[in-house]
């Protein structure tokens, strides 16, 4: 018993390290393969506030829309199959629905479609799917997973039909769903927008200064601690401690020089990996300016209940764990690129 | 009437006008005995004199043997399965699977339930018709899957045809006739606005045995 | 703890490590039974040690584990503790069922691998929307068996 105590599961951290420079890097392939961002952090050292040009990127996020009670078959509507998926891509996601107990639904840019239902919706829907990667013991959650743009699932074709009574008749599937969509924006998704209640939002910005941060050498230091260190400043955790103090004896790794200031910036909402292309770029290039410290680190978290994980593999909370990706851009064109998943999921790209 | 009576002579004056003879005694006995000798089936078995003293005499009619009982078995006998089989008695030719022949089943099949269930009105106790419909015959309802472990099966919807131990055969409106396993499916029959549910699993009894098959009340049924 | 080592000429070197996190973090909330109590990190750090001890004994009260922040508010709590002590934390965290002869619940809301903490942030987004979050039923884990 003791032995199966202290078993943990399988953990997966993946190291890059390359430059922009180089031909090989696949940053922004990377950058791609998650698709459903809620937050984006940025850690700019040595820095009060952001330049202009930094700050209107932090601004510009796409804005995205919340839709109430979507029934999940007006997704397979001709007209906005026509003018949003077909065209461009939506980024598309069930909202305030739990991967472990409820019935999830996920838009993905290349127009796959997926539902992560449980057994009782799965057997009502009547549409063929597989059991998800994450049972325990029992086959109690299915995956049905459709590409939309395939010639089967055109409007009219057999899948769609099916699909469609299904969704219509059999399984009144209704959830409240995040859409945006690049490069048509609301435009795009107005026919959609317009037959429901919706509402519209404007991805979060929020700013911290941080003073006298004790912090640990970028590049030298092991990549566990580093990202512990990341995430604690990012949440605002406290690491004066010391080893002997009663609640806590978390302290910076390897602590090595002190920052007299810091800009921790986040935003949140369900960000579009293009947007965050973009903010890579701009930071790049601020990179460039003269300053004392000349790196800066960029966190991407994805949706905790999103039910897919990297590219369109399958993702599963019980088991843990969230997707996120941690940068670390130097002044000279390199950069150290942290992907992790959960626990069972397969390699990041 | 006395037994003197039917020993007496004829009298004279019917003699004439009946144009009978009248016979000697003597003559009368010997053919009482020839004529039991020829009614009696067996007549060696049997002391013609000492029979005369008894009353009750069997003439000319033989019991009948239990030649009967022999008779139905072999008739109940007919076809065995192999031979069933072979003549493809319980199969659905082609050219008659289709979905208007069976519509007239269907209509007899509504009369079948309403009158079971005494009118069928709105106002029934769904219990009651309930508990009715789980002995009553399925033969012409239209089911419609609305659950199954195969996606494939759920929305099927069709006239029930004929109905083994584990699979329901329905004809669908395209004039298909589908096999569907009663194991891992849910059904829905609708009959005037009475919706039912039966969950094939627990459902795997010839239409015949169920009638008498009593049902176990659950909370909560899975596939 | 394995790390497979990609190295390339061309400077691109992939490194990935499997099972090599030290930690794993729990982010927690205690419902009471009376709403209206508090108790002060120290207090909640006894009370878990508590726990720990009840049900896993002198061995278990040993574990060490670190209250990363706590706000006494909402009483949620952002825990950091050995892998390897996971199991055992959680465990006595669902069956504590009393704090001070009131009933009380531990709600495990999110527990993170080796993500670091940031990852464990109140999701934003529910709080753009002002969305009362729903309580989520703490799921014992399941790999205290092999999986296969």
């Amino acid at each position: 018993m003791c032995a199966d105590l202290s078993r943990t599961p399988r953990t997966l951290l993946v190291c890059d390290r390359s430059s922009f420079l180089d031909h090989k890097n696949r940053v922004s392939s990377q950058v791609e393969q998650l698709h459903f961002i809620y937050k984006v952090s940025v850690l700019l050292p040595e820095c009060n506030s952001a330049s202009s040009s930094l700050d209107s990127v932090f601004n510009s996020f796409t804005s995205f829309y919340l839709i109430r009670k979507l029934p999940i078959y007006e997704l397979l509507d001709k007209d906005f199959l026509q003018s949003a998926v077909y065209q461009g891509s939506v980024h598309g996601l069930s909202f305030r629905t739990r991967i472990d107990e409820d019935n999830c639904v996920a838009l993905m840019p290349n127009g796959r479609l997926t539902l992560s239902l449980d057994k009782d919706s799965f057997e009502l829907l009547g549409f063929e799917g597989k059991p998800s990667r994450f049972n325990h013991r029992s086959c109690s959650r299915f995956e049905v997973s459709v590409d939309l743009t395939d010639s089967s699932m055109a409007p009219g074709g057999r899948g769609y039909l099916r699909l469609l009574t299904g969704l219509k008749s059999h399984l009144q599937l209704q959830t409240d769903f995040l859409l945006s969509h690049h490069p048509g924006g609301g435009a795009s998704l107005q026919a959609l927008l317009s037959r429901y209640d919706w509402s519209e939002h404007k991805p979060k910005v929020s700013r911290r200064c941080l003073s006298n941060l004790v912090c640990p050498a970028p590049r030298s230091c092991d990549p566990h601690s580093l990202l512990e260190w990341l995430g604690a400043v990012d949440a605002d955790v406290r690491c004066e401690n010391s080893s002997s103090s009663f609640l806590s004896s978390f302290v910076c790794p390897e602590a090595n020089t002190t920052l007299g200031h810091a800009l921790s910036v986040s935003v949140s909402g369900l960000l579009l990996p293009h947007d965050v292309q973009r903010l890579i770029q701009e930071l790049r290039c601020y990179l460039q300016q003269p300053q004392l410290e000349s790196w800066v680190s960029l966190t991407v978290h994805g949706f905790t209940d999103s039910l897919v994980s990297w590219g369109g593999s399958e993702h599963g909370a019980l088991i843990g764990g969230q997707d996120f990706y941690s940068l670390l851009m130097f002044h000279d064109h390199t950069y150290r690129l942290y992907l992790s998943t959960a626990t069972c999921h397969t390699c990041p790209p | 009437m006395d037994e003197a009576q039917i020993y007496t002579q004829i009298p004279h004056n019917l003699v004439k006008s009946l144009n009978v003879k009248p016979q000697s005694s003597s003559k009368a006995a010997a053919f009482t005995e020839a004529f039991l000798k020829n009614s009696l089936q067996k007549p060696s078995q049997y002391d013609l004199k000492d029979m005369l003293t008894h009353k009750a005499v069997i003439l000319g009619y033989a019991r009948p043997k239990k030649e009967s009982a022999k008779r139905s078995s072999k008739k109940a006998k007919g076809l065995n399965a192999r031979q069933k089989r072979k003549m493809k008695i319980f199969q659905i030719k082609p050219e008659h699977q289709r979905y208007e022949l069976f519509l007239p089943l269907h209509e007899l099949w509504r009369q079948y339930i309403v009158d079971l269930c005494g009118g069928l009105k709105p106002t029934s106790n769904p219990q009651f018709v309930q508990q009715k419909l789980l002995k009553a015959d399925f033969h012409g309802a239209i089911i419609t899957v609305v659950r199954s472990k195969c996606p494939s099966y759920v929305g099927t919807t069709g006239i029930l045809v004929q109905e083994f131990k584990h699979v329901f055969k329905i004809i669908t409106k395209e004039n298909k006739l589908k096999v569907i396993p009663k194991r891992n499916s849910v059904f829905a029959i609708e009959i005037n606005g009475f919706v039912s549910h039966i969950y094939g699993s627990k459902f795997e009894q010839r239409a015949s045995e169920r009638s008498a098959k009593k049902f176990k009340v659950r909370g909560t049924i899975d596939l | 703890m394995t790390s497979v080592e990609e190295a390339e000429p061309s400077g691109f070197q992939r490194v990935v490590l499997t099972n090599a996190s030290p930690y794993q973090y729990l982010k927690i909330r205690l419902v009471l039974e009376d709403e209206r109590s508090r108790l002060s990190d120290v207090e909640l750090k006894s009370f878990i040690i508590a726990g720990l001890k009840s049900l896993h004994g002198e061995v278990g009260a040993a574990l060490n584990f670190d209250v990363l922040k706590y706000d006494e508010e909402s009483l949620t709590a952002l825990l950091r503790v050995y892998s390897r002590g996971l199991v055992k934390l959680w465990s006595s965290l669902t069956l504590q069922g009393f704090y001070q002869n009131q009933a009380c619940a531990f709600r495990v809301l999110q527990v993170s691998r080796f993500t670091g903490i940031s990852s464990l942030e109140e999701p934003l987004i529910y709080l753009l929307f002002h969305v009362t979050q729903k309580k989520r039923i703490s799921h014992f884990p399941h790999y205290c068996h092999p999986l296969p």
